[in-house]
């Protein structure tokens, strides 16, 4: 599986989002609100069983990119995966 | 951020005017419930508000409710004066926010009448912060037992999805301009109910346990839990008030209660304590290796090593909440970074993470 459509939308938008952790709405309801299909679609991928395949992903594109809540240090590729073995 | 310098007047002033009936409702009764200032503190921050809330720009429109109406250091407000202020702010509510509903769309959309271009700035307009002061007045409004005014205002805010429909929101310094504002803000926090859920549940309660209306109140717990927006600790509650009403013989058509879970078995692992027991700082053992380490690595290191615990096969790993955290980083990561509009404002922003709670 890859993340094709969205593409690395982090560097798509690197020179606002250069240097930043999370959208400013994280901790709000509003990130809920405004991205109801893109969370419900990724729950239904998650569902259907993609959670591996998308850790192995994120992990080899992304890894020590920092992102709020994301603690790269505290796990290893081989941790991350073993937390979403089905 | 703002549409225009009308709209940030607009903000500034509703920010006053929620300032100004939170006093109100610190006077009438909240004082005990307070953010951890001590009562010297407050004073000092209620007797600066004038210097500290700056002077509003020429023409901007006036708060409703200023350090004038409410004196900052008042202890008592007469109930009339509270109820009146309440009254109109829930009217000036009304004329800013109920001019048109939004239906139940996936995505909301850039907003008519603030033009707030996302969601997510709704929060920084004048009809959004109207809608907290709106909830501060039904807090009010249940301390002088005017119940079927409480009531009727939960169910207009529950009555409509366009503003404050998920979270519990706690205003941060950068909502409000002065400290002053901030702090009330922040009092206010502990004070009022600021989410659907806690909207549906003091609802739940008046219905219940005020009016005594029972049938009423099923009605208003069937319904907060058919409210997507409404999550754990209140979708708890009103099934715990809804059980209640259920065993006193009301109807409510509600699944039985699972069977808790069994509890999991104890095990008791032994190591040799090497730092003074201190209350408030953490015991540390000897590891396997000889370094001293806390309790949680003397238990990982139990399950990995000792043959009766399950031996060898054990990976362990002591991350907390991390572990959660950084999954939903990982799993949601292009979510996360999609280009959305508003919610990336500088190349160096951090999250708002005292912005609110979810």
């Amino acid at each position: 599986m890859t993340l094709a459509p969205l593409q690395l939308t982090r560097y798509a938008f690197a020179q606002r989002v250069m240097f930043t952790v999370a959208p400013m709405d994280l901790l709000t309801d509003a990130f809920y609100v405004t991205r109801r299909p893109a969370l419900q679609a990724r729950l239904a991928q998650l569902a259907a069983g993609e959670g591996p395949a998308l850790v192995a992903e994120v992990d080899c594109r992304f890894r020590g990119i920092r992102c709020t809540g994301v603690a790269w240090d505290a796990f290893s590729s081989e941790a991350l995966a073993g937390l979403v073995q089905v | 951020m703002f549409a225009n310098r009308a709209a940030l007047d607009a903000y500034e002033a509703a920010l006053r005017t929620e300032a100004g009936l939170v006093s109100v409702l610190e006077a009438v009764g909240g004082g005990a419930s307070t953010s951890g200032l001590s009562s010297a503190g407050r004073t000092q921050w209620r007797l600066a508000p004038a210097s500290r809330s700056g002077t509003p720009r020429p023409g901007a429109p006036a708060p409703l409710i200023d350090d004038a109406v409410v004196p900052a250091a008042a202890r008592r407000v007469e109930p009339e004066v509270a109820l009146s202020l309440c009254n109109a702010v829930v009217e000036a509510w009304h004329a800013a926010a109920s001019s048109a509903w939004t239906t139940t769309t996936p995505v909301p959309p850039p907003d008519a009448v603030t033009g707030a271009s996302s969601y997510f700035l709704r929060r920084y307009t004048a009809p959004w912060v109207l809608t907290r002061a709106a909830a501060t007045a039904a807090a009010i409004y249940e301390r002088y037992h005017r119940y079927p005014d409480a009531i009727q205002l939960y169910r207009e805010l529950l009555g409509q999805d366009r503003w404050m429909v998920g979270s519990r929101y706690v205003p941060f310094a950068h909502d409000c301009f002065t400290h002053t504002d901030a702090h009330r803000a922040s009092s206010a926090c502990t004070l009022v109910v600021l989410n659907r859920g806690a909207w549906w549940d003091r609802l739940a309660l008046d219905v219940d346990h005020h009016l005594k209306d029972r049938a009423g109140a099923v009605e208003v717990c069937v319904a907060g839990l058919s409210d997507p927006h409404v999550r754990t600790g209140h979708r708890w509650a009103l099934e715990k008030r809804l059980r209640r009403l259920a065993k006193q013989g009301h109807s409510t058509a509600l699944a039985p209660v699972p069977p808790p879970r069994p509890a999991p078995p104890e095990r008791t692992i032994k190591a040799h304590l090497v730092s003074d027991a201190v209350v408030g700082v953490h015991a540390e053992f000897l590891s396997r290796t000889g370094m001293p380490c806390r309790v949680e690595l003397v238990a990982l290191e139990a399950y990995q090593h000792d043959p009766a615990l399950g031996g060898p096969a054990w990976v362990g790993l002591h991350a907390e909440n991390a572990t959660v955290a950084t999954l939903f980083g990982v799993l949601f990561w292009d979510v996360l970074f999609d280009a959305h509009p508003d919610v990336f404002q500088t190349p160096y922003q951090g999250t708002a993470i005292r912005d609110c709670v979810e």
